[in-house]
C-alpha cells in the first residue's frame, strides 16, 4: 500500500470516504444515525482485528503511547458524535460545511504550532482551495 | 445543547484528532493506531446507540448498508492513516477532508440528486487542490 505514495493513499482515502458518506446516507433511510456508526466500528473492528493479526502491531508501546492512542480515538469519537447530535439541532447545509470547513484549520494550525510543520506557499494554496471546495459543495 | 455548542465541539475534536494521530503515527505502527481508534469508539458508540437506539427497528436493507458503510469506511481511515504516517498532517487532514465531493457526485449518479452551480464551482476547486497540494511540498 505504501506503494501508492501519501497522494495515491490519499486519493483512496477520499474515493472511499466518498462512498462511505454514500452508504450512511442510505442506511439513514432505514437506521437511526447511533445504529449505522454501530455498525460502521462494529464491521472496522473485526477487518482490524483481522489485519492486526496478519500484519502484527510493531514494536510494543509504553503506557505513554497506549494513553496517546486512547486520547486520539476519544478525540476521533467525540467529534463523529458531537457531529450528529449538530445534525440534529441545525440543516445539514448549515453544519457540514462550518464543521468540515474548520477543522482542518485547526489541524493545520496545531500541526504548525506543536509539530513544527511548515507549508509551501503552494501547499497553503491548494488547502485554501481544498476548504473552499468542501464549503461550497456543502452550502451549493 | 445548541446545535452550535456541538458543532464548536465537534471541530476541536476532530481537529485534535488530526494532529494527535500524526503524533501516534511516531510511537506505534498504525495497525495499533486504528484498531485502539475503533475498539475505543465502539465501545463508547455501543453506550450511546443503546441509550438513544434501543427500541429502534433493524430492517434488513438498513443493516445491508450499514455494513458497506463499515467496510468503505474501515478502509477509506486506514488508507487515510498510512498518508499521514508519510507526509504533514497539515497537509493530509485538509486534502482527504474534501471527501464530501465524491460523496456529492456519487449522490447525483446514485440518487438523483442535482449539482447547483456552487457545487460545480466547488467540485473545480476541489481538483485544483489536489493539483495545487500534490506539487507545492
Amino acid at each position: 500500500m505504501n506503494r501508492l505514495g501519501w497522494l495515491g493513499l490519499s486519493i483512496v482515502s477520499i474515493a472511499l470516504l466518498g462512498v462511505w458518506g454514500l452508504f450512511s446516507k442510505l442506511a439513514l433511510r432505514d437506521l437511526e444515525w447511533p445504529q449505522v456508526i454501530f455498525f460502521y466500528y462494529g464491521v472496522a473492528v473485526l477487518v482490524m482485528l483481522v489485519t492486526y493479526r496478519r500484519l502484527g502491531g510493531g514494536e510494543p508501546i509504553g503506557r505513554r503511547t497506549l494513553g496517546l492512542l486512547v486520547v486520539a480515538g476519544l478525540c476521533g469519537t467525540g467529534g463523529t458524535t458531537c457531529f450528529y447530535l449538530a445534525l440534529e439541532g441545525q440543516k445539514a447545509s448549515l453544519v457540514v460545511p462550518l464543521i468540515a470547513g474548520v477543522y482542518p484549520v485547526l489541524t493545520a494550525l496545531l500541526s504548525r504550532a506543536f509539530l513544527k510543520e511548515r507549508l509551501s506557499p503552494t501547499t497553503i494554496a491548494g488547502v485554501a482551495f481544498a476548504i473552499a471546495a468542501v464549503v461550497l459543495i456543502s452550502v451549493g | 445543547m445548541s446545535w452550535l455548542a456541538w458543532a464548536i465541539l465537534s471541530i476541536a475534536f476532530w481537529g485534535t484528532w488530526g494532529a494527535i494521530s500524526k503524533v501516534a503515527l511516531a510511537r506505534a505502527r498504525w495497525t495499533r493506531v486504528v484498531l485502539v481508534y475503533y475498539v475505543g469508539s465502539l465501545a463508547i458508540l455501543t453506550i450511546v446507540m443503546l441509550a438513544r437506539s434501543s427500541g429502534a427497528d433493524w430492517p434488513d436493507r438498513g443493516i445491508l448498508y450499514g455494513l458497506l458503510t463499515g467496510a468503505a469506511g474501515v478502509v477509506g481511515l486506514v488508507s487515510l492513516y498510512r498518508a499521514l504516517d508519510l507526509a504533514k498532517a497539515s497537509v493530509i487532514i485538509p486534502l482527504t477532508g474534501m471527501f464530501p465531493i465524491v460523496t456529492a457526485i456519487l449522490s447525483l449518479i446514485f440518487l438523483d440528486e442535482s449539482v447547483s452551480a456552487l457545487q460545480a464551482v466547488g467540485i473545480a476547486c476541489a481538483g485544483i487542490a489536489v493539483l495545487l497540494i500534490s506539487r507545492g511540498d
